[in-house]
């Protein structure tokens, strides 16, 4: 095996540890959930750089483990949120989530560090089963399937982009364009994943359903796992650009009007990512190495932001801005968690987001992308607006009677959100130890003066704008209709058109059968079938089809 | 021996097996000289691959007649695949049997289920390893009968009409069959397929050969369950007692596309280019529309085996579609996916029977929860599922591979699309399964079975670790589709 | 409790500082305007205004009941 793969991948230990972890009982079990992505953490930094020989597989040649920078950078915030997210849930006795959240680290891990596309591809379709066993361990069947659905849908188009792709050119991974059929394909495939239009809804619906833990891992993986590969694949990307900003102003407004606390999260992943979108599309060493860093600083706080609503959702049985309030006092950690979270992602300056949102802004300035640029720092101004301003104020602030907590957070729990704030806070202070790991973005100015005091300004408006439209704000009891209409309720509506096309069509068909049956002596004419009876057909129209069948073949063979 | 007769070994073994077994009349003595006899024709079937990878080509004149007037049995790498894939199976689906049996059928008439079952595995056999056009039909209508038998002998009433419909369309079949064997005799004075290929060039006329072709492709299709000349199958797998289902969807259906794809690439190929031409674009529609309207079908369906048994209605559209491509990718799909699903169906069939020895039932609403007392039973279903779908990690990842790049290599790059987009609905019925066995609250009916007994496992088990493990290692059977393809395409100019 | 009229120019003046500080460092903007002093500030406002406006016109045309939650 060791001589086949050279150095162990941090995917085989998560995946391995995932597949024995039902074996185990108890503590023992406790500390195989928990110290799995920390070995994997350990891994992903003593791995050398550089990849293990290939592998031949089918006449294909495989990598499966290749280390660079950026491979390094992703498997470590993958890591941290696997280890942070484990030891949050070690209340969560759900044996399937557990396991299933390790195999899906793993599965992150594996696109992390894959050399090829083959070895992407499995894992990505891994991803896909481990993620969607995550959300039906909660019991959520019918959210699950149409979550498997539209992975699978992005799987299959992956899949046939990536036979196309080998087929011109090997399996190695290398930079594209979006310029022929297969290519097309790859770029809709991981598109898809990555919760851009128009299937973006999936996020929304999906990660919601996922038990208080389980919604921390979605939130990690998934979606910048696809940044990933977008950064691999298809820098400078021009379709990028708008793909990028349409999820950015989409995520914003639907995390505006949203009153779920951990659907208004999700849609801002999708906003958030949009920006890590935005820059592969730029395409510069300083953009990608920005979408990078943002993808890093978005695992942690948005999983911090994860715990902190799912710590809500245990204590209080909801996480509807309308039927919260006051928690601030109950819940003071968790409460804190979701400003530091908030302010991570607002982009407020001392904080990890602070860091690599500039940078991603710096990067649309060198590279002069004017419109990127403006539309974005009005949506970072807008970011602030629900999860700065709507999210405290309405969940934490607001003088109400505050819910009873039935189930208070446990100390793993607290501990899991006091470590990622005060990452998210040391990275901010220190913006030196996120260039470390990225240096390339060693020439951005951060924590300069005139900076700072833009982004303050920023913030201080958009809050000015807050207080100002509070009436707006006011959370209703509804949700927002989204993309997932598409394949919701629109089936319904077509099959319910279709069915009284159908009686009309019959009832104008009963009337020439009527003429036909009395010329021709009772002939009934071919009827459809539903579905379900499908296979009960009468042996004459097997054998109608089998003349029929013949009379083709001849007609052509004669024609 | 084996080395000098083995091509007719293969198929003289089960035929006295099955003699053996209608004169024992004992149940368990029948299945004993039935599992020996399965078990020597697999032996003798692969000291044939062997010998075939070695030398090339294997011929057997029976009885010593030249080929002219003698009937020729003639294995080569195509068919050498096929002899292996149908005799393992055999063996598999006859230890699994006999527990399986026992339960659903009753007591006098089993000896007579394992006749039957050794004489289609005659049928079977014959058709892939005789050379001679009017021998196939002789063989196809053994495996035929025996089929038709095999299916009334369901515990359901409803398996009478499912037999008597399989019945007349198989009778169909066997006579369009026939007329297109008679049109080539009547242009070539020969049976021998291979001097066939040698004479055509000398015919003047087309027309009786493209008429000879149209009627031997739609014969056969009959019994492959080409949409849409499917509807006799999914009643037929699922009223047959489960044994039976299992052998029937892993053999008969693959061996009428091995005949398939003998008669468009090694008979008519040679001769006829246009002919092959129309064929291979029609077979392409009806492919497509099988893989979806089939799989469609499978998600309303509430009776697992009916279930599965439009899925295969919807592969079996996966290997013709390859066939159809008629590039080495493309064929090498359709053989390996040919191997693959065998196993992987023979799986998933073996776990509904083993479902139904416990349970009593295969209705998916009466099995919620099943996973959680039938574990093992159940993860067998979901390899073979996953599998269906064509997950990387199980074999149909593999064919899936290699029918994509055969589809990109035509240049079909639509024809990919849909292959990939036709998982989507497989995803839904195996969905749909999985998350009945898994998921849910075992209920009243499900919560004290145990697990179904080791002799039905093990055979299940196997197959659905060779699932994994040909998805995984796939060095071996890749090559030996290859080589199958090979020769398909080697033998056109 | 600090009424909301309060907490607004609260805001206010906190905003306005911000503003005459920003007139006090060295700018280095890349596309003209947004060097300038308290760019930040109004376009921060007019940002955000624009979100919410286009948010509560969407939310007026897209808003649904809670039929969908709970399958």
């Amino acid at each position: 095996m060791i001589e086949h793969f050279g150095p162990v991948s941090p995917a085989f230990v998560l995946i391995a540890a995932g597949l024995v972890l039902p074996f185990f009982r108890g503590r023992l079990q406790d500390a195989l959930f928990v110290l799995a992505p920390l070995l994997a953490l350990a891994l992903v930094w003593v791995l050398p750089d550089g990849s293990a020989g290939p592998v031949d597989w089918l006449g294909l040649q495989l990598t499966p483990l290749a280390v660079d920078g950026v491979a390094r950078l992703f498997g470590t915030a993958f890591a941290i949120a696997a280890a942070v997210g484990a030891l949050y849930a070690l209340d969560q006795k759900n044996v399937v989530e557990r396991a299933s959240a390790l195999v899906y680290a793993g599965s992150a891990q594996g696109i992390v560090f894959a050399g090829d596309l083959v070895t992407l591809f499995a894992f990505w379709e891994v991803m896909a089963i481990a993620s969607t066993l995550v959300i039906l361990s909660n019991g959520a069947e019918k959210a699950g399937l149409r979550y498997a659905l539209i992975h699978v849908l992005g799987g299959v188009l992956l899949f046939a982009g990536i036979v196309a792709a080998v087929a011109e050119g090997g399996t190695a991974i290398r930079v594209m364009r979006a310029d022929s059929v297969g290519h097309w394909l790859i770029l809709a495939g991981v598109l898809v994943n990555a919760g851009a239009p128009p299937l973006s809804a999936w996020v929304a619906d999906a990660y919601p359903r996922a038990s208080w833990s389980g919604t921390v891992f979605l939130s990690s993986f998934t979606t910048k796992a696809a940044v990933l590969v977008l950064i691999r694949l298809f820098p400078g990307e021009q379709a990028l650009l708008w793909f990028g900003l349409i999820m950015a102003i989409y995520g914003l407004i639907y995390a505006l009007l949203e009153n779920d606390i951990r659907r208004l999260l999700s849609y801002s992943i999708v906003g958030q990512v949009g920006f890590m979108v935005v820059a592969v599309g730029i395409g510069s060493p300083l953009a990608l190495a920005a979408a990078s860093v943002h993808a890093f600083a978005h695992i942690l706080y948005k999983a911090l932001l994860m715990m902190a609503a799912g710590s809500v959702m245990r204590a209080t049985g909801t996480t509807r801005l309308t039927e919260l309030g006051g928690i601030a006092r109950s819940l003071p950690l968790t409460s804190a968690a979701f400003l530091v979270g908030g302010f991570a992602l607002a982009a407020m300056p001392f904080t990890a987001g602070f860091v690599s949102k500039s940078a991603i802004m710096q990067a649309l300035a060198d590279d002069k992308a004017a419109l990127p640029w403006f539309v974005l720092t009005a949506v970072s101004a807008g970011s602030f607006l629900y999860v700065g301003l709507k999210l405290p104020w309405f969940a934490l602030f607001r003088p109400a009677s505050p819910r009873p907590i039935i189930l208070a957070p446990r100390r793993s729990m607290q501990a899991a959100m006091l470590l990622v704030c005060t990452a998210l806070l040391l990275l901010g202070c220190f913006p030196n130890l996120l260039v470390a790991v990225a240096p390339g973005i060693s020439e951005v100015r951060v924590l300069t003066a005139d900076h700072i005091l833009f982004q303050f300004q920023l913030l201080a408006a958009s809050g000015f704008c807050f207080v100002l439209l509070l009436q707006l704000f006011l959370p209703h009891v509804a949700i927002t209709r989204d993309t997932d209409w598409l394949w919701r309720k629109l089936p319904a509506v077509v099959l319910a058109k279709l069915e009284t096309i159908r009686q009309a069509l019959q009832r104008l068909a009963k009337g020439i059968r009527q003429q036909i049956e009395l010329e021709n002596g009772g002939f009934k004419p071919f009827r459809s079938r539903s579905l379900l009876n499908a296979g009960n057909w009468r042996t004459g129209d097997i054998a109608l089809w089998a003349t029929a069948l013949l009379g083709l073949f001849l007609l052509i063979a004669a024609l | 021996m084996i080395a000098v007769h083995g091509p007719v070994l293969v198929v003289i073994l089960p035929l006295f097996g099955a003699l053996v077994a209608a004169l024992v009349r004992r149940p368990l003595l029948a299945w004993a000289v039935s599992l020996i006899a399965a078990i020597g024709s697999f032996v003798v079937a692969v000291a044939l691959l062997v010998q075939v990878r070695a030398e090339g080509v294997v011929s057997y004149r029976i009885g010593g007649w030249a080929p002219e007037i003698g009937i020729e049995y003639r294995v080569d790498a195509v068919n050498g695949l096929i002899l292996v894939l149908v005799t393992a199976i055999a063996v598999l689906t006859l230890v699994y049997a006999r527990r399986s049996v026992l339960s659903e059928i009753i007591p006098e008439r089993i000896a007579w289920f394992y006749a039957m079952l050794m004489l289609c595995l005659t049928g079977l056999l014959g058709m892939a390893v005789t050379g001679d056009a009017f021998n196939v039909f002789v063989f196809l209508e053994i495996s035929s009968l025996s089929t038709y038998v095999l299916i009334a002998l369901g515990r359901d009433r409803r398996a009478l009409v499912a037999a008597y419909q399989y019945l007349i369309v198989g009778t169909i079949g066997a006579t369009f069959y026939v007329i297109g064997v008679g049109l080539l005799y009547l242009a070539t004075g020969t049976l021998n397929l291979g001097l066939i290929v040698e004479r055509l060039p000398e015919i003047a006329s087309p027309r009786a050969l493209i008429a000879a072709e149209a009627f031997i492709v739609v014969g056969i299709a009959l019994k492959l369950a080409l949409f849409p000349l499917h509807a006799w199958l999914p009643n037929a797998y699922a009223y047959a007692p489960s044994s039976a289902t299992v052998f029937l969807a892993s053999t008969a259906t693959k061996v009428a596309v091995y005949l398939l794809a003998r008669y468009i690439f090694g008979v008519f190929g040679v001769h006829l280019g246009i002919g092959s031409v129309a064929i291979a674009s029609v077979l392409i529609v009806l492919s497509l529309a099988a893989m979806f309207i089939a799989s469609a079908a499978a998600v309303f369906q509430n009776d697992i085996k009916r279930l599965l048994a439009f899925s295969s209605v919807a592969q079996v559209g996966y290997i013709t579609l390859g066939l159809a491509l008629a590039n080495q990718s493309g064929i090498t799909g359709a053989f390996l996916h040919i191997v693959n699903h065998a196993l992987m169906k023979g799986a998933a069939f073996m776990a509904v029977g083993a479902i139904i020895y416990r349970s009593g039932t295969c209705k998916l609403d009466e099995l919620s929860g099943i996973g959680r007392t039938m574990p093992v039973t159940a993860a067998a279903l979901t390899i073979a599922g996953l599998g269906l779908i064509g997950v990387p990690g199980t074999s149909g990842f593999i064919s899936k591979y290699y029918l994509v790049l055969g589809a990109f290599e035509a240049g079909f790059w639509w024809v990919a699309l849909l292959i990939v987009a036709s998982s989507v609905i497989a995803v839904l019925y195996v969905g749909r399964m999985m998350e009945v066995i898994w998921f849910r609250e075992p209920n009243q009916r499900c919560r004290g079975l145990g697990e179904a007994p080791a002799e039905m496992l093990a055979p299940m088990v196997v197959l659905a670790g060779m699932t994994i493990w040909f998805g995984l290692d796939a060095e071996l059977p890749a090559s030996l589709a290859g080589a199958a393809a090979h020769v398909l395409l080697g033998a056109r100019p | 409790m600090i009424s909301r009229r309060m907490l607004l120019v609260l805001v206010g003046v906190v905003l306005a500082i911000l503003v005459g500080l920003d007139f006090t460092v060295e700018h280095h903007g890349a596309f003209g305007i947004d060097g300038t002093p308290g760019f930040a500030a109004w376009y921060g406002f007019i940002g955000a205004v624009v979100a919410i406006v286009l948010a509560e016109g969407w939310g007026r045309i897209f808003r649904r009941p809670e039929d969908q939650r709970d399958d």
